[in-house]
Parts: structure tokens; C-alpha cells; sequence
């Protein structure tokens, strides 16, 4: 099977001032479709920008990128939004769902996007919701949510475009210990389910549910390890 | 994203903060409200002036001695002339040109009209018996002055409404000797009440024969002479044959002026204009502040909601569609702005005539129509910026703000 992200030498330079920071130092890295990886790393070692490259919210400045075996090259910003919302499912620390917008709204939000009918979104919502346990908080509002619950309500929003990559960026981070094996649990049962799964986290109990790790200092991959899948590791 | 999504995000926001959303559309309606007002007030003094203008006659002309280039307009009397009009030229103009049915004699004068022991300061005209017929006014009692008035100098008057009431009361006027700079007047003919014309009370007048005018002021020029052409579409054939008529009788010379009805309800046309487009661009200058309050709430709102559009494009939003949402959002805002400030300007300029019928309005189609699409350009004009900032952000960036 071809891998479905594929990066040559992507390097990510920033310019501040006079003096140029490289928070990406020529990544090669192949990730096949299925997998459960964890890309793991102290702050400042470059693995939040990895993932905004692989999740198309940020551009390379050198290196070539491929993604389900295209090459993503002068995209517009636009091209960029498009394959975000159509390919890739992001799961944030912080949850970042829209404060004022109930469940339902939120999860249907990355399908207005996508021009599809009022409809269907609402009945495709309404079907991820209940997968993630969430039928009975359907109208209520993020504030009215428990936190374990909220990032269920962003895993939700994650799924209801049927990606093909999952992005998570230290998604137990704000949780407590259950809710957080709760999420775990989630993700799990989604990367049996045959979703490729990328975990950014500095937890190594977090990197323990994935079947690959790979670990960033100053830009670099230093690390790169595969033990057996761990669906087996339950809470 | 289709344009009803836009909306339906637009006002979801727009609700979550009702107050603000309320005061920044009180910018726009003020401005639309004194839009629509002020231009329906300039609109109405036009109707208006333009009813009292064919109300005199279209087919009227007035005479002026000394010449002007312009095409017409009101001139002071005789300012400035050395030639005389006399009551020999509007004899002559009656009588030779056939175009004209009536040339009537006006000498203006003002003096004091005194009853008893009761007097008011008026306006006296002297004048023909035609006078009456050619400003379509109207005898109320008795007679105007007749021919023969004229022709043997009759002490004779005819009061106009206003001094009738001033100086009788209710009382029987008719044959009552009334002094005017001394002399006596008998009293022969009440005016029908005529109201104000052009700001102009024309029933605090009192009008004697014309010979005997020119006598009481020792002069033999009249101000101006009035005359009416046979019918509207001889206008210009008049004027040919007043010219004639009167150039012959001054030694080869133009030196009067003809003053059309036309003429003046064009000049009358372009200052109204300009004093409606003066009251409407003043107004709406307002409806311009009103629209930088909108920018200014749209940069605040956009700053707030940083965090909501870094979620948005990380789920695919487009620049477009963030910015379709933030405009759509400057744009009801001043739409429901304006269709409140044209009820509300309206609705005001509706009753105004109701408590003072001194001003006359008129809510014109044009004006609503400009209003509405001023406003609706104010919003997209005043809300492309911040959208735009919207727009442009950086998704990273966006989620991280605090």
C-alpha cells in the first residue's frame, strides 16, 4: 500500500528578526495508511509544527511533501483549507469548539464548509455523535460539557468528514487520568477501526497506545520505533 | 458556502451580543432617518413651490424694466434701470401684440392704511382691472377697480383679506373711507382669502387703481408689467411680440427683461435641488459616521472572535467564506438599519405636516430607494476591511490566541 504521507528532507524555517529559526531540520518520514503513530518530544523540539505541516495549517520551506501519494506544492491557502476540511481530522488540547454553538452545531461545522445540505449534515452529525457516546448532549452548549466530554464533541466534529488522518495535538492534556484513558480508549477503538491515527503528546503513556513512535529534538527525528499495535492496552 | 449559510452565521453572531448589535445599527438608522427626512422636506418645498407656481398661471410673463443676461429669476424692481416702463407700454403691448390677452400695470409701493383709529402697515399695489384674472385672485365682495377707476383716477381701494380684518373687524367695509398717505380711499371691494403664497401673504394687500398710484409715489414707471399669454403653447410668440411692441417704443433699445413662468419654476427648480442635495448630504455624512461604527464594532468583533476563526479554517473554512461571514454581518447590520431608518424618517416626515403645516413633505421613491442602497453600501464599504483582516489570518496563529 502506499504510504499516505511521504516527506523528503521538509525542512520549516522561520524568520525573526535578523537570525532564522529552523523548527524543522530536513524530516523524512513515510506513514502508511492504518497506522498509530506518536510523535513525541520536549517543547521547542519542533513537534507541533511537524504536525501543522502534516495537517496542512502550515506550508514547508523546503523539502517535498506527499500526501495519499500527491504532491502538495504552491497550494493556495484556499487548496490548503480544502484539503484540511475534506482529509484531515484535528483533535486539539484545548478542545477549540465554538463557545456559543451547541454539539450538534459544532460537529456539522467542517461540513458546511463542504456546501453538503442541512440535512445531511445534521443526520451524518447526529450518527458520529451517537458513536461517540454523545447522543443525549446533542443541544447543549461546550460550557455545559465536562471536558472528557468536549474532546469527545471534537473527535466528533474530527470524524464527521470521514478523513483520511486523524491529528491529534496532546489530546488528554487538559483532561483528568479517567477522562483521559476514556479518550484513549476512543482513539484506539477508531485506529481498529482502520483510521490512520497521529498523536502528538510528551506523555509517554499517552505514545504507549501507539504502535509506532518517533521522537523530535531540535527539528530532527533522533527516534524511530515500532512495537507490536496496541489495541491490546486498555485503559 | 452559500450566501443563506453566510446569513444564517451572520446573525447567529450578531444576536449573541443583541445590545451592541442595537446601538451599532442606531448609527445607521439616525443617518437613513435624517437622509429620508431632510431630502423629504427639501422634496416638499419643491412640490410645493411648484404648485404655487402653476397655481399663479404657466402662461404668465412678467416685464421688468432693465436688462439682464440671465434667463430668469426674481431681479429687485427697477434696480438699476434708467428706462422706464410705463402704463403707455403695457397699453401699447395690449393692444398691438395679439399673442398677449393681458398686459397689466403693477406699481408697488408700501405705505399705511388707516381705519379710526386703527392702521396697519401694507403692501399697496397699483394696478388694471385684468390684475385680478391674471394671478387667478378672486373679489370677495364689491368690485376690483374698474376701468374707469383707472382712467379718472378714483380714490378708490379694494382690501385685501388681512387688512380687512385688521382694520374692520367683522364690520361692513364696503363704501367706509379708509386714509392712505392722507388722502381718503373709499372702500369699494373685499378680496377672497388667498392664503400664503411662496411665503408671501398675498391677502395683506390693498390695490388701487394704477394712475392713481403713480401719483400718490410721483412717479410714472411702473415696477413691472404683467401679462398672460393667450394660451401656454403662444408663450414664446408673446414674448417675440412684446419685444417688438416694446424695443419700437424704446428707441431701438432692449432694455427690459421678460421673465417667464418657466423661466422662474426652472430657477426655483435648481435652487430647491441644490437645497435638497445641500440638506442630503448632510444628512448624510451622519449616515457615514454610522457607518464607521459599524467598522469599528466589525475590527472589535473580529479581534474577539480570532480563536473562532482559526477553528473555522482549520476545518476547512476558506478566505471567502470567513470573509463573506464577517461582511454579511456589516451588511445586516446596516440593511436592518436602513429599512428601520426609512420607517423611522418616514414615519416623522409623514407627521410633521400633521403638527406643522408650514412644512410641507414628501417621502419620495428615489430618496427611500438611495437611502436603502446607501446603507447597504455603507455596510459592505465599512465592513471589507475588517473582513478582510478576518480573512487573512493565520490559522495558527488564530488558535493560539487567547
Amino acid at each position: 500500500m502506499a504510504a499516505l504521507i511521504d516527506m523528503e528532507g521538509v525542512s520549516k524555517v522561520y524568520r525573526t528578526g535578523l537570525v532564522d529559526v529552523a523548527a524543522l531540520a530536513g524530516i523524512t518520514l513515510s506513514v502508511e495508511t492504518g497506522e498509530y503513530m506518536a510523535i513525541m518530544g520536549a517543547s521547542g523540539s519542533g513537534k507541533s509544527t511537524l504536525m501543522n505541516v502534516i495537517g496542512f495549517l502550515d506550508r514547508p520551506t523546503a523539502g517535498v511533501y506527499k500526501f495519499a501519494g500527491r504532491e502538495v506544492e504552491n497550494l493556495s491557502d484556499d487548496d490548503l483549507a480544502a484539503i484540511r476540511g475534506r482529509r484531515i481530522g484535528f483533535v486539539f488540547q484545548t478542545f477549540q469548539l465554538l463557545p456559543r454553538a451547541t454539539t450538534l452545531e459544532n460537529v456539522e461545522l467542517p461540513l458546511v464548509y463542504q456546501s453538503i445540505s442541512g440535512a445531511e449534515r445534521r443526520a451524518r452529525a447526529m450518527d458520529i455523535l451517537k458513536q461517540v457516546g454523545l447522543a443525549d448532549r446533542m443541544f447543549h452548549t461546550p460550557m455545559e460539557l465536562s471536558g472528557g466530554q468536549q474532546q469527545r464533541v471534537a473527535i466528533a466534529r474530527a470524524l464527521v468528514t470521514r478523513p483520511l488522518l486523524l491529528l491529534a495535538d496532546e489530546p488528554t492534556g487538559n483532561l483528568d487520568s479517567r477522562s483521559g484513558a476514556e479518550i484513549m480508549a476512543l482513539i484506539d477503538r477508531l485506529h481498529a477501526e482502520g483510521l490512520t491515527i497521529l498523536v502528538v503528546t510528551h506523555d509517554a503513556s499517552v505514545a504507549g497506545h501507539a504502535g509506532r513512535r518517533i521522537v523530535l529534538r531540535d527539528g530532527q527525528i533522533v527516534e524511530d520505533t515500532r512495537e507490536r499495535a496496541g489495541e491490546s492496552v486498555n485503559g | 458556502m452559500n450566501v443563506l449559510e453566510s446569513s444564517r452565521i451572520a446573525v447567529v453572531a450578531l444576536r449573541a451580543n443583541p445590545g451592541r448589535s442595537a446601538l451599532t445599527m442606531l448609527g445607521v438608522i439616525i443617518g437613513v432617518a435624517a437622509v429620508i427626512l431632510l431630502v423629504s422636506i427639501g422634496e416638499g418645498a419643491r412640490a410645493y413651490i411648484e404648485k404655487e407656481l402653476t397655481g399663479i398661471g404657466t402662461n404668465l410673463l412678467a416685464i421688468q424694466p432693465g436688462k439682464t443676461s440671465t434667463a430668469g429669476g426674481f431681479h429687485p424692481p427697477a434696480a438699476g434701470s434708467v428706462h422706464k416702463l410705463t402704463y403707455e407700454d403695457a397699453k401699447a403691448i395690449k393692444r398691438r401684440a395679439y399673442a398677449v390677452s393681458d398686459a397689466v400695470p403693477v406699481v408697488l409701493g408700501s405705505g399705511k392704511v388707516k381705519f379710526e383709529n386703527l392702521s396697519r402697515d401694507t403692501m399697496i399695489i397699483g394696478t388694471a382691472p385684468e390684475f385680478p384674472r391674471v394671478r387667478n385672485l378672486f373679489v370677495e365682495i364689491g368690485d376690483f377697480v374698474t376701468q374707469a377707476d383707472v382712467d379718472t383716477k378714483s380714490k378708490v381701494v379694494v382690501l385685501g383679506r388681512t387688512v380687512y380684518r385688521e382694520l374692520f373687524g367683522d364690520r361692513p367695509a364696503l363704501g367706509a373711507r379708509v386714509t392712505i398717505a392722507d388722502a381718503k380711499f373709499r372702500v369699494v371691494g373685499i378680496m377672497q382669502a388667498k392664503g400664503m403664497t411662496l411665503g408671501f401673504d398675498i391677502d395683506d394687500i390693498v390695490f388701487i387703481p394704477v394712475t392713481g398710484a403713480m401719483e400718490l409715489y410721483d412717479t410714472d414707471a411702473l415696477h413691472e408689467i404683467l401679462a398672460a399669454a393667450e394660451r401656454a403653447e403662444e408663450v414664446d410668440l408673446a414674448i417675440r411680440q412684446i419685444k417688438d411692441v416694446l424695443i419700437k417704443r424704446h428707441a431701438g433699445k432692449e432694455d427690459f427683461t421678460i421673465i417667464t413662468q418657466r423661466a422662474m419654476m426652472s430657477t426655483m427648480d435648481t435652487i430647491l435641488t441644490i437645497l435638497t442635495g445641500v440638506l442630503g448630504g448632510i444628512a448624510g455624512i451622519s449616515l457615514v459616521v454610522g457607518g464607521i461604527g459599524i467598522m469599528n464594532i466589525m475590527l472589535v468583533s473580529v479581534k474577539e472572535r480570532t480563536r473562532e476563526i482559526g477553528i473555522r479554517k482549520a476545518v476547512g473554512a476558506r478566505r471567502i467564506d470567513i470573509l463573506q461571514q464577517f461582511l454579511f454581518e456589516a451588511v445586516i447590520l446596516s440593511l436592518i438599519g436602513g429599512v428601520i431608518g426609512i420607517i423611522v424618517g418616514g414615519g416623522i416626515a409623514y407627521s410633521i405636516p400633521l403638527f406643522y403645516s408650514a412644512i410641507p413633505t414628501r417621502v419620495s421613491l428615489w430618496s427611500v430607494t438611495l437611502a436603502f442602497f446607501f446603507s447597504v453600501a455603507v455596510g459592505v464599504f465599512f465592513g471589507v476591511e475588517p473582513a478582510r483582516r478576518a480573512a487573512r489570518l493565520d490559522p495558527i496563529e488564530a488558535l493560539r490566541y487567547e
